[in-house]
Formats: C-alpha cells, sequence, structure tokens
C-alpha cells in the first residue's frame, strides 16, 4: 500500500512536469490579462504565422516568482503585465532579455518603454476620474490633488490599495510630489471616501451613478466597457457620468501599459519577437480599442469611436519610468495613511 | 516481531503533520526587518482586532440559530419537523464562499438605503453604516454556513443523552421556557463549545467569505503578505493566528472541564410534545430562517444564474475545474485513507504507545489553522525546489504534490477518526478466536478486522473527499499557476464581480457535497440505530 502511495505521488509529481516542456510551432505566453479580445488577438495570430499561443494567467507577482524558481527551465517565452511598475522590476530581476526591431520602435512611444529594450508598451491605460454629471460642474475637478481637498468629504470613491493600479497612482504622486505630499494626499483621500474601498473599478463608477458618491478614482476602459456594454442598466450608468483626465495643465494624466517582454530563457525568441511587433500592429491595436477600449500605444484615436469622444489628453511621461522603483514606498505610504 | 517499520512509517507520517508549522515557527524567528515594523505600526491590530471581532460574532450568530433549532426539532412535534430534522444540515453542504456569491450584489445593491441614511441621519452615519453593513452580511453568511456544527452537537444532547433530565423537570412541573433555560441550556454547555469552538475555528480559517465582503482579519492578512513575497511577516502574522487558537482551545478546556456534566447512562429518546397550529408555525419558522439563510436563498439564486449562464463558454473550464477538484479529493482520500488505516491497524496488532501517539498528533492536523499550514506548506516546497532545482518543474511552489501535502496535513484526523471508531466496535473476541485459530496478529488484523471496518474506511474517505472537494484557503496559495478547481473558480469569479457565472462551478461544488453527504449521513444513521 506505502508503494501505491508512492506512485500516486509520483505521478502527480509527473503531470506536473510533462506540462512544464514545451513544443515547437508553439510560444508560451505568461499573462497577467484575461480578456476575451486577448484570445482574439491569440486566434489572429495563429491564423497569421501558424504559431499557437498557449497562455499561462496569473497574477503577474505569481508569474515573476515562477520565472524565478524555473529559471533556465522555464517554457516561457513572452511576460505580460498590466503595469510598468511590475515590468520594470521583472526586468531588473533580470529576467527579461533585451530585444530590438524597428516595427518595435516606431510603433512605441519612447518615453514609454524599457530603455534598455527588455519590454515594450501595446496598450495604454489611463487613470482618471469620473464624475458625476449632474453634481458635478465641467472644470470643478481639475487635479489628483483636488480629490483629496475637505470639500470632497464623503463624496470619493476608490478601490483598494492593494489593486496595482492604485499602487502606480501613489507611485506616481510620490516621484511626482514627493513622499510627505504624497501621504498628505492619501490621508487626504482616506478622509473622503464616500465608502471603505471595495469592489473594482466598475463598482466605483456604478456606484458614482447610483448616486452614492460624486466622484471616482478609475481606468477610463472600464467606462468604455460599461457604455458599450450588452446590460442596459450598465449604459445606463455609464451614461450617468463623464470622464475627466486630470492634471492636464501640469504633469498630464498617470497612465500606465499593458507590456509585454521576451523571457531571458525563451528558446523561442524570433517567434517571441514577433508576437511582439503583431501586438503593436494596426489590426491589433484596433481590437483593443474598440473591445478593450484601452488607448493605442501611440494614441491614434482614430482607431477607435469611444475614445476619439474622450478626445485627447496629456500623458503624464515624466514619473513613468520611476514607477517601479517608488511601488514599495507607495504601498507603505497606503498603509500609513490607512486606505484599506 | 519488533514492528520497528510499522512504528517508523507512523513517525513519519506524525512528523509531516507536524512539518508545516515547525517550519512556521522556525522561519518567523528570521528577520523580518522593516517590512515587519511597517506590519506592526499599521496593519496588525486591525487583523487581531477583525479576527476577535468576527469569531466572537460569528460563534453568536452560530449558537442562535443552531440551538433553538437543535431544541424545537427535538422536543416539539410540528408539521415539518421531520423533514427539518435532516434538511437542517444542508447547509454543511454549502461552503460560505459559495453561499457569499449570493449575497455579494445585495451588499452592494444597498447604496439607495446608504444615500437614504446619508439624507435622514447625515454624513457620518453614512460613512458608519457602511463600515457595519459587510460585517453584517460576512458574519451572517459564516453563520448561517456553519450552525450546523451546534445544530448537531445539541441534537444529540437534548434528543438522546439529556432526554430523561428534560422528562423529569417536565414532570415536575417546569414549562417550556423553564425546560429549556434552566435544565436544557445548562446541559448543553458542554455540546455548546464543542460545536461552537469548530464554528470558531472554521470561522478563522475563512478566506473567501471575508474577502468577498471586504474584511481583513489575520486569514487574508498571511495570504497578502505571502502574495507580496514578505515570507517572514507572513509567517509571523501566523504565529499570531496560532496564539489566537492556542486562546480558543485554552477556553474550550476550561469551560468543559470545570463542570462536568454526568449525563444519566441510560440514552431514551424525550417524548416529543405536539405543537398547536400557530406553535407549529413558529418552530416552523424558528427552522426555516437558518436553512433560508443558509441554503434556500443562495441556492435558489445560484440555480436561477447557474440556468441563465448555461450555453456560456465558460463551461469547458467549469468541467475542467470540476475534473480537477475532483482528482485532489480522490487522491487526497486515498493518501488519508491509508495513513489512517496504518496509524490505526499498526497501534492495534503491535499494541504500541508509540503509534499512539504518532496517531494523536496526526488528529492534531485538523485544528491547525489552514493559512498557518498554507504557507508552511508553501515555504517547504520553496525550499525543496531550490535545493533540488533537477526537481523544479516537478516541486515548484504551487505544485500539486505540496497541494496534497497540505490535504493530507489537514485532514488526516478526518480519516482517522472513523477508521479509529470502527476499529473499536469491532468484539476482541472476534480477534481472540482468530489467535486461538492459528492466525498471527497482523492476519487477524487484515483477514478479521479489515473486513469489518471497511464501511468506516468508506465513511473517512468519503468525509475526506468532501472536505478536499470544497476547499478553498489551502488551494487558493498552493495550487499550480493556470490550475483552477470548482472552489477557486467560484472564488475568481466572484472577485471579479462576475456573481451569474460563479453560480454555475458554485453549484456544481454543493451538489456534489450532497451526493456525498446524503448517503453518508443515512448510513451513519443506520449505522448508529
Amino acid at each position: 500500500m506505502r508503494m501505491f502511495r508512492n506512485k500516486l505521488f509520483f505521478g502527480f509529481l509527473l503531470v506536473s512536469a510533462v506540462n512544464a516542456t514545451g513544443a515547437e510551432g508553439e510560444l508560451h505566453v505568461y499573462s497577467h490579462r484575461h480578456y476575451e479580445a486577448d484570445q482574439k488577438v491569440n486566434a489572429l495570430f495563429k491564423e497569421k504565422t501558424g504559431i499557437v499561443v498557449k497562455v499561462v494567467n496569473a497574477e503577474v507577482n505569481q508569474l515573476v516568482e515562477r520565472l524565478k524558481s524555473e529559471g533556465a527551465a522555464s517554457p516561457a517565452d513572452v511576460l505580460i503585465a498590466v503595469d510598468a511598475g511590475q515590468m520594470q522590476r521583472a526586468a531588473a530581476d533580470g529576467l527579461l532579455q533585451a530585444v530590438s526591431s524597428e516595427t518595435l520602435l516606431k510603433n512605441t512611444p519612447e518615453a514609454m518603454r524599457d530603455a534598455e529594450g527588455r519590454w515594450y508598451p501595446f496598450t495604454l491605460r489611463a487613470r482618471g476620474i469620473v464624475v458625476a454629471k449632474d453634481r458635478v460642474k465641467e472644470g470643478e475637478l481639475k487635479t489628483y490633488e483636488d480629490l483629496a481637498k475637505p470639500e470632497w468629504r464623503g463624496r470619493v470613491l476608490s478601490r483598494s490599495s492593494t489593486s496595482a493600479y492604485n499602487q502606480a497612482l501613489m507611485a506616481s504622486i510620490v516621484v511626482a510630489n514627493g513622499p510627505e505630499a504624497a501621504e498628505k494626499w492619501a490621508e487626504g483621500i482616506v478622509k473622503n471616501l464616500a465608502r471603505p474601498p471595495q469592489g473594482g473599478d466598475r463598482d466605483q463608477i456604478k456606484a458614482v451613478a447610483a448616486g452614492l458618491a460624486d466622484a471616482a478614482i478609475t481606468n477610463s476602459y472600464y467606462l468604455g466597457l460599461l457604455l458599450n456594454s450588452p446590460d442596459a442598466a450598465e449604459r445606463k450608468a455609464g451614461e450617468a457620468v463623464r470622464m475627466v483626465f486630470p492634471n492636464q495643465d501640469g504633469r498630464g494624466t498617470h497612465t500606465n501599459v499593458s507590456a509585454a517582454g521576451v523571457v531571458k530563457h525563451s528558446k523561442h525568441v524570433d517567434a517571441a519577437t514577433k508576437y511582439l511587433e503583431f501586438l503593436v500592429s494596426e489590426d491589433v491595436q484596433r481590437i483593443y480599442a474598440n473591445e478593450t477600449f484601452e488607448h493605442p500605444v501611440m494614441m491614434d484615436l482614430s482607431l477607435g469611436g469611444q475614445l476619439g469622444k474622450w478626445g485627447e489628453f496629456k500623458v503624464d511621461s515624466t514619473t513613468f519610468p520611476e514607477l517601479g522603483k517608488n511601488l514599495p514606498e507607495a504601498t507603505r505610504l497606503f498603509d500609513k495613511a490607512g486606505w484599506k | 516481531m519488533s514492528g520497528w517499520p510499522a512504528r517508523g512509517v507512523a513517525w513519519v507520517i506524525a512528523l509531516l503533520v507536524l512539518l508545516p508549522v515547525a517550519v512556521v515557527l522556525f522561519r518567523a524567528g528570521a528577520p523580518a526587518g522593516e517590512a515587519w515594523a511597517a506590519i506592526v505600526e499599521n496593519r496588525l491590530w486591525g487583523h487581531l482586532w477583525q479576527t476577535g471581532l468576527l469569531v466572537g460574532c460569528v460563534a453568536v450568530v452560530a449558537l442562535l440559530l443552531g440551538v433553538p433549532t437543535a431544541w424545537v426539532v427535538s422536543v416539539y412535534d410540528f408539521p415539518g419537523r421531520n423533514g427539518m430534522k435532516w434538511l437542517l444540515l444542508l447547509p454543511v453542504a454549502m461552503p460560505g464562499f459559495v453561499a457569499a456569491v449570493a449575497y455579494v450584489d445585495v451588499l452592494a445593491g444597498l447604496v439607495p438605503f446608504y444615500i437614504w441614511v446619508r439624507k435622514e441621519w447625515g454624513i457620518e452615519a453614512f460613512l458608519n453604516v457602511q463600515v457595519v453593513m459587510p460585517w453584517v452580511f460576512a458574519v451572517g453568511v459564516l453563520g448561517a454556513t456553519l450552525y450546523p456544527y451546534v445544530f448537531l452537537s445539541c441534537r444529540a444532547l437534548f434528543a438522546k443523552q439529556a432526554a430523561g433530565e428534560l422528562e423529569a423537570a417536565r414532570l415536575l412541573g417546569c414549562g417550556s421556557a423553564g425546560v429549556f433555560l434552566k435544565v436544557a441550556l445548562p446541559m448543553a454547555r458542554p455540546a455548546l463549545v464543542a460545536g461552537g469552538s469548530l464554528v470558531v475555528m472554521e470561522a478563522m480559517n475563512d478566506y473567501g467569505v471575508v474577502s468577498a465582503f471586504g474584511l481583513t482579519p489575520l486569514t487574508p492578512g498571511i495570504f497578502r503578505a505571502w502574495g507580496e513575497g514578505e515570507v517572514a511577516v507572513a509567517m509571523r502574522l501566523a504565529v499570531f493566528l496560532m496564539l489566537f487558537l492556542a486562546v480558543v482551545l485554552a477556553v474550550e478546556r476550561w469551560q468543559r472541564g470545570r463542570r462536568l456534566f454526568e449525563v444519566s447512562g441510560a440514552e431514551g429518546l424525550l417524548a416529543r410534545r405536539k405543537l398547536g397550529f400557530g406553535k407549529g408555525l413558529v418552530a416552523l419558522g424558528i427552522c426555516l430562517v437558518p436553512l433560508g439563510i443558509g441554503f434556500l436563498v443562495p441556492g435558489w439564486r445560484l440555480a436561477g444564474w447557474a440556468w441563465d449562464s448555461r450555453g456560456s463558454a465558460e463551461i469547458v473550464g467549469h468541467l475542467a475545474a470540476g475534473w480537477n477538484s475532483f482528482s485532489l479529493a480522490a487522491g487526497a482520500a486515498v493518501l488519508v485513507s491509508v495513513a489512517a488505516l496504518l496509524l490505526v491497524a499498526g497501534q492495534r496488532v503491535l499494541k504500541s504507545k508509540s503509534i499512539l501517539v504518532a496517531q494523536k498528533i496526526g488528529l492534531m492536523g485538523y485544528g491547525f489553522p489552514s493559512a498557518v499550514v498554507a504557507v508552511g506548506v508553501g515555504a517547504v516546497v520553496v525550499w525543496v525546489s531550490q535545493r533540488f532545482p533537477w526537481a523544479s518543474g516537478l516541486a515548484l511552489s504551487a505544485s500539486v504534490s505540496g497541494l496534497m501535502f497540505a490535504y493530507f496535513v489537514r485532514y488526516l484526523a478526518v480519516g482517522i477518526q472513523p477508521v479509529a471508531a470502527g476499529f473499536e466496535r469491532v468484539p476482541s473476541a472476534l480477534r481472540d478466536a482468530a489467535r486461538t485459530l492459528g492466525e498471527n496478529p497482523l492476519g487477524a488484523v487484515l483477514r478479521v478486522d479489515l473486513p469489518l471496518v471497511r464501511p468506516a474506511v468508506l465513511a473517512g474517505a468519503t468525509l475526506c473527499f468532501i472536505d478536499v472537494f470544497k476547499e478553498l484557503t489551502l488551494t487558493l496559495v498552493l495550487r499550480p499557476f493556470d490550475f483552477e478547481t470548482l472552489a477557486t473558480r467560484t472564488y475568481r469569479l466572484t472577485d471579479e464581480g462576475r456573481m451569474a457565472e460563479a453560480a454555475l462551478p458554485g453549484l456544481g461544488l454543493v451538489l456534489l457535497c450532497l451526493a456525498g453527504l446524503i448517503p453518508l449521513t443515512l448510513w451513519m444513521k443506520g449505522d448508529g440505530e
């Protein structure tokens, strides 16, 4: 019986071993993204190149830990995260390799890619503010800093500080205003919250539409998703609010990226590079602009109708390269300010 | 026969059970630097008071739901009583995180109520009521899914063990309320404490419900630290959770030890008093409240959503997750049953004290908090994969082998208890007869005991299967990447706000648990009478 138990045990080990090996004509992507649009993009890639994209989905932290523990044995070819800071840290940990191609250099903004070519962005994700159309006048709220002022007491919503989107926003504020001012800002927001942080960005928008609060920090594409939802109630909620891209007279709106990099120990570097180039091609950019409502990486607003309605805005590219370095400080300050 | 191989195996099993906790204690002593200082400054106190408040409130709610229901089905006859006696156990098959799916959107829908509060009572009331409501929901869901532990222990006491005393009190002219308050409740104290401490332990282990409603007691705190790579912080928080458990166990011992209630030896059956129509309705209502909150309402809502999402593309993923749940649960059930048999039968054959100690250690695993086992096992597997690089890919921090190890530690007790009880019931005369007829001790166990305890082994395996099948906390931390069980899938979809899609895997989980529990309950009932 003991032998039987051992067999079973090693049987399980073997199953995980078999899963870990890759095959030719396949590209292994470790990705934090899990949208239907991504599946569509990967199907299109297979159609064009014959290469099958196999995706492992998990939180980027877990993916990075996995890359570290797998080392040279890793089957992964490409790492995708939805946060520049995480890509910067993965690159600093030596998990990614530099690749260069004219397409990538031409189709991505210099300010928002890795200087050494270890990762490239493929969508932009603006973290703005939605306000209730009927309760907040045009121009009443202009900056992130405004949200922390006393006149917004009990009127603001945000998701939890454990969200990578909030951490990156906080990191950008640390870079722009310094740690002390950033902590004050977080304390001000906590005082102004209309409820303890709960739910995702979509829930914040819906709650503003329902009258719980007047403003919410949210990524713009969530509003796009609501406005174009098959659910009438969601569309109605989207119609009740207005998108504000903050800090237009200053550093610009905090904008993060979806980014991809070729894994250090990838055995399919050419195919992986081709995949990165494919992600910034016009076809793929159009899919994202119209289905996930993220901004095209080169801000070509003609690609998607919803984006055109919001119009152009200034992106904060000055704090961008420092995000990764300041993430730990951002989390610490959130905790200190009591932002749950 | 010296039997040292059996002793060796028994102690390997015992040490495996102790390993995760030992790792946690050992690693908690490692320097944790600034990260720990920041946790102490900002989060620790919150984790502690939230844990205390949560388990306290959940225990009170579980007692409020479990005791009156046990009382009315034990001492009264009313329409629906026979059904209720069993239906009230149904929430056992409804894990809290599945029930939570049906309530998360109710909480989210309270916005108009909050706005009304702001209009009527001002902004402070508005802010406070929003802090309180998630607690009401989390405590309600946990209480309504965990009360069956209290219900079971009290029902057994009221209906059988204490029947004579209750009958005597009645004959001496004590009214119903008097019998309940003056005789039944004091007598039920050990049962209350036993059921209540199980409820408290489950509430401490919960991750799914508290995170669905945004509370942050110790368990989610440990997972957060672990997820952020702050291993030493996670270990230290885990030690705090163990301290909490120690306090709970100490209170339990103290409560039981101070007053030992001698229950009359002869178990009788209480003559149930027939209730009139009006009072019968009240009794039925008392039963319907916990059954409704803990099973009917969530079951109904989930069934509706599941029906609506029947054509969705997620079904392939649900099936894969279902298969994963099934394989894990089956694997764990086999491992646990084999180990339980070795421990119990080994002790039987060798009459060895040291194997008995090993067996007792095996029983302890069930009491270890899930979060502690999770990070302990996680650290072991990380260590193995770093120490033996050839095994990386095999023994990843989140691999199936680590998961099996964790299940083994937590649920070995679930296998040992019925097997040990099964062996107890085999009359020693049978074995003696076999020995007289020339069997050696091993032969007697194999050919006499084993066939007789087979149903008990099966019962243990089924219980273990169900426990693993609905397990969320360990699985979330230790599962391989891109590997979902019905439990983690239900949790993830709820977390993403996709309640309608979470319904189907959640419901599948409940139905499979029921499919395992119903025959088991019937079998145990048949066995008991």
